[in-house]
């Protein structure tokens, strides 16, 4: 048994103790973590199996995630009831951070709104990606839906951009490709792209990294689906 | 230089003065406020109505003040009823400013805000920095904003900084705070669906930050915020009272019992406890070159470490005995 200094545990999350018991024994003292947005660490611990269940996911590229600091996810869609969850669990098996989903789940009128909150779902304002991006979060954009032809990805949103500019994060293109009742799902992460001012270059503008970010969007997707019809 | 302190009487006010008191590049501090300081200071202290503007503006300009630090912004259900929170503040904020900028010495100006200030709409963003433009939902957040126009315009009639320094909600032990005191209540009615967070800030720590924008001035808004954030129900059991979940007409009821119980309940702090209230506080280090020590979680810990009033018999002297 590890014994672990209830300060130390304090500094870093990763060494509190995340069984059931101290999960449960957190809950009645009140002494549980919750953020500014309202992401509950405790409640993403327990819900973890449940999605590891339901979604079976390959994962490609996944070193492209920082262990620290920010990024900013911009990652395709069609419908895109699913997509958020799928890039979370993603995520979260690959670097062990939450993602920061923007969109439409942390407006969902009723408790499921709160509920997503608590999962790590924030919702799109600018003054909340740029405060996010400040934090060091990992957040996730979707792109513009793309419903007619699915080899298209859809339009970069330029203003999640102009915060990644602004806050010297990296943009990370995220492919991802699956049914949307399905139980399979890929998630092709792409190279970074630095928005971090360099001495003597010229910077590029929120809308050229846009179109930066979805040519490279456009790239991860083509070569998912060929991989995808050679595999057939 | 020359401190003006307008509410002295406040825990802040009178913090401010005993650690002014140390400073060398202070000459001299008087305090204005209705109530008498909570302990002993070294200002030179009149007890004034704020709705008083003759005699508030005497005074003022017979000190001649090169500093202001404006205080004088009653919270409600803090120390006065909303009514008279209201007018103080107002007449207070009004009288301060044109009679310190009249008086044609002064060069700088803090100001006591609040992230009230922010209005929690439901578009509005849920942690605003300080480029987000005020858009207050609740009367004391318009009376914040009311606060820093009028500070601004002074500022501007002066051409000197004026530092809008917006503080998370102030909670701690022996602080007047209607917030503190319904957290402290035997049961704390919370929102069932969706308890959302929110945070705090120690009032050592905001007279820590009021000190460095005197020393230091910036001109425009600081987000002065502990770190970190609670829920109402997770501050209830941390304090072992008893979480009640609330939802719809229930808040009505709940806001009655609060209100018997000795803990009114102002529109700002249902607010808080039905949509939530926190702020980016990022920039504080960054422009005032302090943050506070104190996150959330450990003042919350420190409300409820203060002592409650324990009520003992008489006590029995030596001839009854």
């Amino acid at each position: 048994m590890t014994v672990v200094d209830a300060d130390l545990a304090a500094l870093d999350p990763d060494l509190e103790r995340n069984d059931l018991p101290a999960i449960v024994a957190r809950r009645l003292s009140g002494r549980f973590a919750i953020d500014e947005w309202g992401f509950d660490r405790d409640l993403l611990t327990a819900v973890t199996p449940l999605v590891r269940a339901r979604w079976a996911l390959r994962i490609e590229g996944g070193s492209a995630l920082p262990e620290i600091g920010p990024a900013l996810l911009v990652h395709t869609r069609r419908i895109g009831l699913s997509e958020p969850g799928v890039l979370a669990s993603a995520v979260h098996r690959v670097t062990d951070r939450p993602l920061r989903a923007t969109g439409y789940l942390a407006s969902i009128p009723g408790p499921l709104g709160p509920l997503a909150r608590r999962l790590g779902a924030v919702p799109s304002g600018a003054a909340d990606l740029r405060s996010l991006l400040r934090a060091g979060e990992l957040v996730g954009v979707p792109l513009g839906r793309e419903l007619r032809i699915p080899t298209h990805v859809g339009v970069v949103p330029v203003a999640p951009i102009a915060a990644a500019l602004a806050a010297g994060a990296p943009i990370i293109p995220v492919a991802i490709v699956g049914l949307e009742i399905g139980r399979w799902w890929t998630v092709r992460f792409g190279r970074p792209i630095p928005t971090r001012r360099r001495r003597g270059a010229v910077d590029p503008s929120a809308a050229e990294l846009a179109e930066a970010t979805r040519q490279r969007l456009q790239s991860l997707v083509t070569d998912s689906r060929r991989g995808a019809a050679a595999l057939r | 230089m020359r401190v003006l302190i307008t509410g002295m009487g406040g825990e802040l006010g009178t913090r401010l003065a005993n650690q002014l008191s140390d400073d060398s590049a202070v000459d001299a501090i008087m305090g204005l406020d209705i109530d008498p300081p909570r302990r002993r200071h070294p200002a030179e202290f009149y007890r004034v109505d704020p709705r008083d503007r003759d005699k508030s503006t005497s005074l003022i300009r017979r000190f001649r003040p090169t500093a202001l630090v404006h205080l004088g912004v009653y919270e409600p259900y803090a120390r006065s009823s909303p009514r008279s929170a209201m007018e103080r503040t107002a007449a207070g904020t009004v009288t301060a400013v044109t009679a310190a900028v009249d008086a044609g010495h002064l060069d700088r100006i803090v100001v006591r805000s609040g992230i009230e200030i922010y209005g929690r709409r439901r578009r509005s963003p849920v942690r605003p920095d300080e480029q987000v433009r005020p858009d207050p939902t609740s009367p004391f957040g318009h009376q914040l904003l009311h606060v820093e126009r009028v500070c601004l315009e002074g500022g501007l009639h002066a051409a000197i900084p004026v530092t809008c320094l917006r503080f998370a909600p102030l909670v701690g032990p022996s602080f007047p705070s209607p917030l503190g005191r319904y957290l402290r209540m035997p049961a704390v009615p919370f929102r069932a669906l969706g308890d959302p967070p929110f945070s705090l800030l120690h009032q050592t720590d905001a007279a820590v930050a009021l000190l460095a924008a005197l020393r230091r001035p910036v001109d425009g808004p600081v987000n002065v915020v502990g770190s970190g954030a609670v829920t109402a129900s997770q501050a209830a059991r941390v304090g072992r009272r008893v979480p009640v979940p609330t939802m719809g007409l229930g808040w009505i009821a709940a806001r009655r019992f609060s209100e018997l119980a000795g803990a009114p309940v102002p529109d700002h702090v249902h607010e808080l406890l039905t949509r939530g209230r926190v702020a980016d506080g990022s920039r504080a280090f960054e422009l005032l070159g302090v943050r506070p020590e104190r996150s959330t979680p450990e003042v919350l810990e420190e409300l409820y470490a203060w002592a409650e009033v324990v009520r003992v018999g008489p006590i029995a002297t030596e001839e009854a005995a």
